[in-house]
């Protein structure tokens, strides 16, 4: 029972207005520009502006919501001071982590299917039910956020201050290698995201939204793997995650005796 | 009972509690040193947020590291005044309450039990951060007594407390220990210790220096020359009347001219009967403390013993 009130009190901290608001005006942007993109660069089909955005800037935007989100379960606790109300409460620190990481990633799954559902509205409007690979981006999308989660978690466990090495990693990383060329796209996630998505190749994919959506690199990657791959990432990251915040200390740092 | 059996604890290549041995039963127990002395050293590995690097220390017979049984038994109330500030006081202790095992209900109840306990009813539906100094301190101590714990630790309770709140927080503390709960307060104030608990572990840059009854290491205090600081604008006048003075040794002149610092063997004495010498002399006194008077002297004597 302590473990469901430590998700529910990480998922009320996480949806206060004040946190969200940034990211309902970044969304509210994508749909702005998933409406006029068709009309603006005159090549594009419905189908490519919607490859193109959901690619380049929704898994981005979700990359991003995972690196930020991630870091309230617990570095910033640590920053905050307020680590020591929640290590010093009688719930195994398992269950504190589990539990604060679930609410962590189901809210930046919710900034992603948000994100995706407003591009697909935006470009297909009253077809937008119809879009089947809206439907393979949600369930990419779901395990990505669990993914990135699980990666960003153990990053932040591991290094004091982790927020700039997500950052490069969603940002750097998860842009660079996805247009490289050769095996590359498999060492990182947004390529086995992509396999899942099994995106259209996009006319027009010269741009910097193509450059997002990884259009210059070769994703041959099975669907099996993808999952194989993506639900590792997931199992093995919590678990190490787990391992490391019940044998680690997690204290304040300035404090004095 | 709260058991250290050698306990060290390294910060990279300094050392934060240098091969402590102790036993901390029922009742008040006081951890006094300066700043850096390892208090919060010991109060976190007695709290299991951190291990120590040899030895061991264990509560209740349990290894205290993310222990979630020793938690069961454990009220901490910790030095640092960072709350979750966007939370009304009484919203958090319902939160800490709830990660206690409480039903909603039970939360709710115990919750208006510890408020009413530290008198912050009335203003527990204010948000945190608005709250001073005094009010996080109760509120910590709330969120503290939620478990009902048999040990309490109390880490620098009393700042920011005024005198009237300081006399309530120590009636509280007294209660809690009369209850048969070992109690363990931290602080870097002699004065303020010596009105809680007499019984005291004393520590200094990570040495357990002294443990034992506090009267006892004021007496050894006592022995040593205390010296006084006069703030006065006619020191000449004023040390004549104080040569008088059977239990003052020395006198020493400031060469700013309006002060004077005098060595007394018997500063009890001296406190008592200097405000009447004051008054029937007339004498022009600012103002007068101890450069003695606290900590820092105790371990200096301490140490040079």
């Amino acid at each position: 029972m302590s473990g469901l009130y430590v998700f529910q009190f990480a998922l009320r901290d996480l949806l206060q207005v004040r946190r969200l608001l940034v990211w309902l005006i970044v969304i509210a942007l994508i749909g702005v520009l998933a409406a006029y993109l068709p009309s603006l660069a005159q090549n594009l089909t419905p189908e490519d502006a919607y490859v193109q955005l959901a690619g380049g800037l929704v898994y981005k935007l979700t990359a991003l919501a995972a690196a930020i989100f991630t870091a309230s379960v617990v570095s910033q606790e640590v920053e905050q001071k307020t680590i020591v109300y929640l290590l010093t409460r009688p719930i195994p620190r398992v269950i504190t982590l589990l539990a604060r990481t679930k609410a962590a990633a189901i809210v930046t799954l919710l900034v992603g299917v948000l994100a995706l559902t407003v591009v697909n509205v935006a470009i297909y409007g009253t077809h937008a039910a119809s879009n089947a690979v809206y439907y393979r981006d949600l369930v990419a999308l779901t395990i990505g956020s669990f993914a990135y989660t699980a990666l960003f978690l153990l990053v932040t466990l591991l290094i004091n201050r982790s927020m700039p090495v997500c950052l490069l990693f969603a940002f750097g990383w998860e842009n660079v290698i996805p247009n490289m060329p050769g095996d590359t796209v498999y060492v990182s996630v947004y390529g086995h995201l992509m396999a899942l998505a099994q995106h259209p190749s996009s006319e027009g994919s010269a741009g910097p939204l193509g450059l997002l959506s990884g259009a210059f690199g070769t994703n041959l990657i099975p669907v099996s793997t993808a999952w194989v791959i993506l639900v590792g990432i997931v199992v093995i990251g919590t678990g190490l995650s787990s391992f490391v915040f019940s044998n680690f200390e997690y204290v304040p740092r300035e404090d004095t005796d | 009972m709260i058991e250290l059996q050698r306990a060290s604890r390294w910060y990279g290549q300094v050392i934060g509690l240098n091969d402590v041995s102790c036993t901390i039963g029922p009742g008040i127990t006081a951890l006094l040193g300066e700043n850096g002395a390892g208090k919060t050293t010991i109060i976190k590995m007695i709290t299991g947020q951190i291990k120590p690097t040899t030895g061991e220390v264990r509560v209740f017979g349990m290894r205290p590291f993310a222990n979630p049984e020793v938690y069961k038994i454990l009220g901490y109330c910790p030095e640092i005044d960072s709350l979750y500030e966007r939370m009304t006081g009484r919203a958090f202790v319902v939160a800490m309450a709830r990660m206690f095992g409480m039903t909603a209900e039970r939360a709710r109840v115990r919750t208006e039990e510890v408020l009413d306990m530290v008198k912050m009813s009335d203003r527990a539906d204010r948000r945190i951060a608005g709250y001073s100094k005094g009010m996080r301190q109760r509120i910590k101590l709330a969120q503290a007594m939620l478990n009902d714990p048999k040990v309490i630790l109390l880490d620098e309770p009393l700042n920011g407390l005024d005198p009237g709140g300081r006399r309530e927080y120590m009636e509280i503390v007294d209660h809690l220990a009369k209850e048969g709960r070992t109690i363990v307060v931290c602080s870097h104030i002699l004065y303020e210790v010596e009105q809680i608990t007499r019984n005291i572990l004393l520590l200094h840059r990570g040495r357990l220096l002294a443990t034992g009854d506090v009267r006892v290491i004021r007496g050894l205090i006592d022995k040593h020359p205390h010296r006084i600081r006069i703030e006065t604008t006619d020191p000449r006048r004023v040390a004549a009347h104080l040569l008088d003075l059977p239990y003052v040794i020395s006198v020493r002149f400031e060469t700013t001219g309006d002060a004077l610092e005098i060595e007394s063997r018997e500063p009890d004495r001296f406190y008592e009967s200097f405000p009447r010498l004051a008054i029937e002399h007339d004498l022009p006194v600012r103002s007068y403390s101890s450069p003695d008077n606290n900590l820092e002297s105790v371990f200096r004597y301490l140490v040079s013993k």
